[in-house]
């Protein structure tokens, strides 16, 4: 593959400087022969991971954040559209897995929507069910997908009761699933006593927790105690 | 008594962009000072946007408090459970009258979100803030209205309070409403959550008495840390 990285230098910078014309002008004039898409989307990826490092410092906020990721997804559109033999499944199977959704009751999906878009841009492979979703649609999934994570949101708290029975039956039935929740009724003592194995605080940080949960599971270990 | 007398939000006030736009900025969490010139005019050219599928429709009853106990408010039609919300009926003077309304920014917004979030996590983020946004000036503009309308009568109106607020328990708080109120009229449907679909809708119950002197109970209330305390 090719040794000059400066093109895919460029398309991280405009990723991170939330400029979605230049990603899209850059991806546009990459040669799909010296490049792998593996190593384009590791370059529009560390677009959104110096974005993250951004809005944790208190550079970005979220709007600017979502810009970033928009400026991402074009860039993967882009690729799916003039490449999509070389966006193949093998690339796909290798990044963990995640099902995600709202649980039954809810509708607000802001949240999960960007928890979504940026588990995507760190390398999940996600499975997004959307919002007012059943249980058995949520078991049904991760028994398809052999799911590593499942990221289950709520904004109110009159779903959380059935919410603790789908964790109670995920984790009866695919105990190598990791369950992490989300959402403003939570707090990491909430998410214990619900039986999930890690808490998103918020949207952005969410793939650290998530890249601790996976480690932790690999590892046999909870990361709430 | 049904009535579709309230006058409604003054599109002078919320139809222009210019003026929501600081009031969205501030909602989304930008500064005026550092937002960039394309952000700024995508984000003028969204509210624009946003307001064309905004369809405002309500619907509002006024009834009779017909009894009052330690943790209910009971009029014709409808009971509202709630030990907060009774207890402040003891330092109103002759409490007689609930009024209720459900308000809606219509089905289209929501549409729209869902379809820019397909493409633009950025552009569904500014029409969901400008949906809250116009769904609390739209309750904002039915609590005054209703109260000015009800003055002419000699009534004074406590703060509007919701179903899943303060005490009042989300589920059997919109059941009460909405059997109470029958908002389907206005496509306006509940789910078994408390859920409101429409999204940016909202439901709410004032009271009213001859004279009031505090308007919600809050300065009875010993949960000093809550975000929805008021002062008065």
């Amino acid at each position: 593959m090719n040794s000059d990285n400066t093109i895919l230098q460029t398309l991280e910078e405009s990723v991170f400087s939330k400029d979605i014309e230049r990603v899209s002008l850059v991806v546009s004039r990459i040669d799909i022969q010296s490049y792998s898409p593996t190593e384009i989307i590791n370059a529009l990826s560390r677009g959104i991971e110096k974005a993250r490092e951004y809005f944790k410092n208190g550079i970005f906020s979220i709007p600017d954040l979502l810009v970033a990721i928009d400026a991402y997804r074009h860039g993967i559109n882009y690729l799916k559209e003039i490449a999509p033999k070389l966006m193949n499944q093998k690339t796909e199977d290798e990044k963990p897995r995640v099902v995600i959704g709202v649980v039954e009751g809810d509708v607000h999906d802001m949240g999960k929507n960007i928890v979504a878009a940026v588990l995507e841009a760190s390398g999940y492979h996600v499975y997004d069910l959307g919002r007012n979703v059943p249980n058995e649609t949520f078991l049904e999934t991760i028994r398809s997908t052999k799911a590593d994570i499942l990221a289950l949101s709520t904004m109110m708290s009159t779903p959380l009761a059935n919410m603790r029975i789908l964790i109670e039956m995920t984790k009866t039935t695919y105990p190598h699933t990791a369950i992490i929740v989300g959402g403003a009724p939570f707090d990491a003592d909430l998410a214990r006593r619900m039986g999930a194995d890690g808490y998103a605080e918020n949207a952005i940080t969410a793939p650290d927790e998530t890249n601790k949960l996976l480690i932790s599971f690999a590892s046999d270990k909870k990361l709430i105690k | 008594m049904k009535n579709k007398t309230v006058r409604m939000v003054n599109p002078d006030n919320f139809s222009n962009p210019e003026t929501l736009l600081p009031l969205i900025l501030n909602r989304i969490g930008y500064s005026p000072e550092t937002i960039s010139k394309p952000i700024h005019e995508k984000i003028k050219e969204l509210i624009t946007m946003g307001l064309k599928t905004i369809h405002i429709d309500y619907v509002e009853q006024t009834t009779q408090i017909t009894s009052w106990g330690k943790s209910s408010i009971t009029g014709k039609g409808i009971r509202i459970d709630s030990y907060k919300w009774s207890n402040l009926l003891h330092y109103l003077e002759v409490p007689e009258l609930l009024n209720c309304f459900v308000v809606t920014l219509g089905k289209q917004l929501d549409q729209l979100i869902e379809e820019k979030r397909k493409d633009s996590l950025f552009d569904a983020y500014v029409l969901d803030a400008l949906g809250s946004l116009m769904a609390e000036k739209a309750a904002d503009q039915m609590e005054t209205s209703i109260s000015n309308r009800l003055s002419f009568e000699n009534y004074e109106w406590s703060h509007r309070f919701s179903p899943g607020y303060c005490d009042w328990n989300l589920v059997t708080g919109q059941a009460a409403i909405f059997q109470f109120l029958h908002p389907e009229t206005i496509e306006v449907t509940s789910m078994t959550s408390g859920m409101i679909i429409p999204e940016k809708s909202v439901s709410a119950v004032i009271i009213g008495a001859k004279k009031i002197t505090t308007k919600s109970p809050c300065l009875f209330c010993k949960d000093q840390h809550c975000k929805y305390r008021r002062t008065n």
